[in-house]
């Protein structure tokens, strides 16, 4: 029964926060470099950019369940298994999201580390 | 903030090839740093006076045996601009590379961090339920489960500046250090049983995400360093710093004379004082 509740939260982390992942990750890429706007405008600018992309909100109430999602299931199973197993799913479900909704190039290369890091997470599971 | 402080440059193996700049690479950085802190400037009366200072205080010969920045021989001794121009772009690039790496590293020390610190103060405060909201105002009250927030929002700040220059699928796995880390705190610090599968667990987690690191920061948007070099007819900043086939070639021998540098290191110092 703890086990299955651990699980449960461990989906609920990764789909929030794969969610979170993309939305943040676009809005960042439409924010622009924080380096070359801290440069010419200062970190006001940044701010304002920030707050100003809807994107930005939709990404933070994600990890917000995410966030939450976690504090329930780290007070049910150890450190060690939920935030990797949580994070590693979450990357490769990123992988896949990240191909589809963000157009980067996931090549042989990442996905071959995305197998690598299933496999951690099934031994890390085990 | 003085980075070069923080940093002893010789530590720093790649400065040697993006750089390359004669016997001594610490000092040629100095000269950048300096050129670097000036060029930030949009002043063009600030600019123009450090040029001038970076003319007079360095031998040309300095440009001309400095492999990497430079453009070929002949053009250099014409337009001894576009070699400090390069010159400036060099240094903040890599000034930019350190600062990018310390926000990967913040990244994954936050993370891990701020997970295990909230694990602690979870254990303290027991099994919450979505019934007993009061449960979860008391966990939030922790010491431990506080300080685990405020280390997830500085994890939150970096990741959105990794966010901003770096595709998703390169930030997450970029900071897998972070599952060594939280393995070891879990280990050492909250005495959790790790056990050797699980060990092996976190060393395939860490070697998959370690090719990925291997690769490019980004693919989705060209990046714009890149056309900034290209733009001067040189070839792009990823081949130089990869110690591609334009690295460190030119005449051997001492390039640059050490009076002569601290004068510009000062002088550009100085010039860099807001």
């Amino acid at each position: 029964m703890r086990h299955l509740y651990t699980w449960a939260g461990i989906l609920v982390i990764v789909l929030a926060s794969v969610a979170g992942d993309v939305l943040l990750a676009r809005a960042m890429k439409q924010v622009g470099d924080f380096h070359q706007h801290w440069r010419r405008s200062g970190i006001g600018h940044i701010v304002g950019r920030v707050l100003s992309n809807p994107n930005f909100f939709l990404g933070v109430a994600a990890m917000t369940v995410a966030f939450f999602s976690l504090l329930f299931a780290l007070s049910w199973g150890d450190v060690s298994l939920v935030a990797p197993a949580a994070a590693s799913l979450t990357f490769i479900g990123n992988a896949i999201t990240a191909k589809i909704f963000l157009h980067e190039k996931v090549d042989r290369r990442r996905w071959i580390a995305a197998t690598l890091v299933a496999a951690g997470v099934a031994l890390l599971a085990g | 903030m003085r980075l070069t402080n923080l940093f002893p440059l010789p530590a720093l193996p790649h400065n040697r090839h993006q750089i390359g700049c004669g016997h001594s690479e610490f000092d040629a950085f100095h000269i950048q740093w300096g050129r670097f802190r000036l060029s930030q400037r949009q002043n063009s009366k600030d600019r123009a006076v450090a040029t001038a200072n970076l003319n007079r205080t360095v031998p040309l010969s300095f440009f001309q045996h400095c492999a990497l920045c430079l453009p070929p021989r002949s053009t250099c001794e014409k337009a001894a601009n576009l070699g400090v121009v390069e010159f400036a772009i060099l240094g903040r690039e890599f000034a930019l590379t350190l600062k990018k790496n310390l926000v990967l590293a913040g990244v994954t020390v936050f993370a891990a961090a701020g997970d295990s610190m909230l694990s602690h103060g979870m254990k303290q405060v027991g099994n919450i339920s979505i019934h007993n909201l009061q449960g979860v105002v008391a966990a939030v009250l922790n010491p431990w489960v506080a300080g685990g927030i405020v280390l997830l929002l500085a994890f939150f700040a970096s990741y959105m500046n990794a966010l901003s220059w770096a595709d998703l699928t390169y930030v997450l796995p970029a900071t897998s250090l972070g599952y060594v880390l939280l393995a070891l705190i879990a280990r050492f610090v909250l005495h959790e049983q790790v056990s050797p599968l699980r060990w092996l667990g976190i060393a395939l987690i860490s070697g998959g995400v370690s090719f990925v690191a291997g690769g490019p920061a980004l693919t989705a948007h060209s990046h714009e360093e890149n056309i900034l070099l290209s733009k001067d007819g040189t070839a792009p900043a990823g081949a130089k710093a990869q110690g591609g086939p334009g690295a460190l070639r030119g005449p051997e021998g001492p390039l640059f004379h050490q009076q002569a540098h601290e004068e510009a290191h000062n002088e550009a110092h100085e010039e860099a004082q807001p």
